[in-house]
């Protein structure tokens, strides 16, 4: 299965994930250097916000799900906020089933 | 303003012989391989000097045992007996010919994909066409050019040994996932002590279970809380596999003494994402409904994290009970109670999804149907023949 495309970018404060393709269990090696990348560069670059884009996410699976709950918990334990940003359509739909907005901030 | 600046990460899916650096069980790679110590190989040629010369070419190339047939009917015998890593055939022997044995030798399932080698004076592509329709896997000239010779004895070996440290990997994984099977099946509520906690309470259930892999990350509990209350619960770990095995199995471990002391189902989900979201490690995450049913009072309280939604199926009516948040493990599943009627006739269907249905208006639509043909639901007519894309739990309760 074609790894999925995951950019960081860096700009004041803020730091955002572009993520696109299809985040499955397969890519499970990408979703821990993601936790684990985005950990220290928060610290590094003192953020205060990460964005997550994923306008461009085909398809989001219960691993990957998973993946975000880790990272935000990581966040909230560094005083950093999380953003959602344009979910796509397949995204959206998991996140009504489990109610992501109750947690985390959703931006369509 | 700060100028953007880039990180990438993309990777590309890697091979798997990098997983070598964490086992030195897994096979290595072929092209590496220089040791053929351990290596066997039967020669079949019933002329003495070529079996002398080609002993003598093996022995060069460091092949350990090396043993000789000086006919087919021999040649075929030691084969079953000595199981070696490579055969040197003659094609042209008294008795029964090179080509029956091969024939003979393929016939055996053993030697499906033991490399034979043929050596034959017969010149024409039709002869040489013949060998491999015998079963042969390559096949050389009669008298042997030596270079090309070794060079194809040390290919068939590499290939034959590093096949049989697969297969032999393959074989200790088979025996782990045998023993994670069965402690899956050690979990899982016996078909008696089901059959014993319903019938004694007044309802009927019927459970059908399709793993994605091997193994799979869903198990279901029923267990009684005081008599006429019992406390059914269905648990889908967020992995696939022998990771959803392993992590199911834990949360499993942790929910046992929850349920002993449960009094309402969203207290306990509530207590399972606390221990779950401060066990050591930080990937232990799970779709969980918990469902419990009062036969005295005919009600079915619920709560869910992470699952799709359970669905009562009343008075000929189909709804789906809307309820869950976050999968536990995140520390912020927000689990809240909801108490429903569940009479005398009325049924319950939860789920895990892996059920192939898009929506809640789908399942609803599937098992209206269902009703509809036989009157009651069961867990067997709702799963279809098709193997699952992810694991699937399906669980129906009926009040009798």
């Amino acid at each position: 299965m074609k790894a999925p495309s995951i950019d960081i970018t860096v700009q004041d404060k803020d730091v955002t994930v572009r993520m696109q393709g299809v985040l499955s269990f397969h890519h499970h090696r990408e979703g821990d250097e993601l936790v684990e990348n985005l950990s220290r560069l928060v610290t590094d670059k003192q953020a205060q916000t990460v964005h997550f884009d994923m306008a461009q996410v085909d398809m989001l699976d219960s691993h990957w799900l998973s993946i975000l709950i880790r990272v935000l918990r990581r966040m909230r334990d560094k005083k950093v906020d999380m953003v959602i940003e344009r979910p796509s359509n397949e995204v959206k739909k998991l996140f009504e089933v489990v109610q992501m907005d109750r947690v985390l901030t959703v931006r369509n | 303003m700060a100028r953007a600046r880039s990180l990438r990460i993309s990777r590309e899916y890697e091979p798997p012989d990098r997983m070598s650096s964490l086992t030195s069980s897994y096979p290595k790679s072929v092209a590496d391989e220089k040791d053929f110590r351990g290596a066997r190989v039967l020669i079949i040629d019933d002329d003495p000097t070529y079996r002398f010369l080609l002993r003598e070419l093996c022995l060069k190339l460091g092949i350990g045992q090396i043993i000789e047939a000086e006919n087919g009917e021999d040649g075929v015998h030691h084969a079953d007996t000595f199981k070696p890593d490579l055969v040197i055939l003659d094609v042209v022997m008294p008795g029964i010919d090179g080509l029956e044995v091969c024939r003979r030798l393929r016939a055996d399932d053993h030697n499906k994909t033991l490399p034979i080698l043929v050596q034959t004076g017969l010149k024409s592509d039709a002869d040489r066409v013949e060998c491999f329709a015998a079963g042969a896997s390559d096949v050389v000239s009669k008298p042997i050019n030596i270079p090309e010779f070794t060079a194809r004895v040390q290919t068939h070996l590499r290939n034959a040994m590093y096949a049989k440290s697969l297969a032999d990997f393959r074989q200790r994984i088979e025996m782990h996932l045998d023993i994670m099977r069965g402690f899956i099946k050690g979990i899982l509520p016996s078909a008696e002590m089901v059959k014993e906690i319903t019938q004694r309470n007044g309802y009927e259930i019927s459970v059908r279970q399709k793993m994605h892999e091997e193994v799979g990350g869903d198990l279901w509990y029923i267990h009684e809380c005081a008599p006429g209350r019992i406390l059914i619960t269905l648990l889908d770990a967020a992995a696939h596999g022998l990771a959803g095995a392993i992590s199911a199995l834990r949360i499993d471990g942790m929910m046992q003494e929850l349920r002993r002391n449960i009094d309402q189902p969203d207290k306990m989900l509530r207590e399972l994402d606390s221990v779950m979201s401060h066990a050591p490690c930080e990937c232990l995450f799970a779709a969980v409904t918990a469902v419990m049913l009062d036969s005295y009072t005919n009600t079915l309280m619920y709560a869910a994290s992470g699952n799709p939604h359970p669905i009562l199926c009343q008075n000929g009516e189909v709804k789906v009970l809307a309820c869950g948040g976050l999968p536990l493990g995140s520390g912020y599943a927000a689990t809240d109670l909801n108490i429903a009627a569940f009479n005398p006739g009325d049924s319950l269907v939860v789920h895990t999804d892996g059920w192939p249905v898009e929506k809640d208006a789908e399942a609803v639509a599937v098992i209206h149907e269902k009703l509809k043909q036989n009157g009651v639901i069961s867990a067997d007519s709702l799963v279809g023949p098709n193997p699952p894309t992810d694991d699937l739990t399906i669980l129906t309760v009926r009040r009798l």
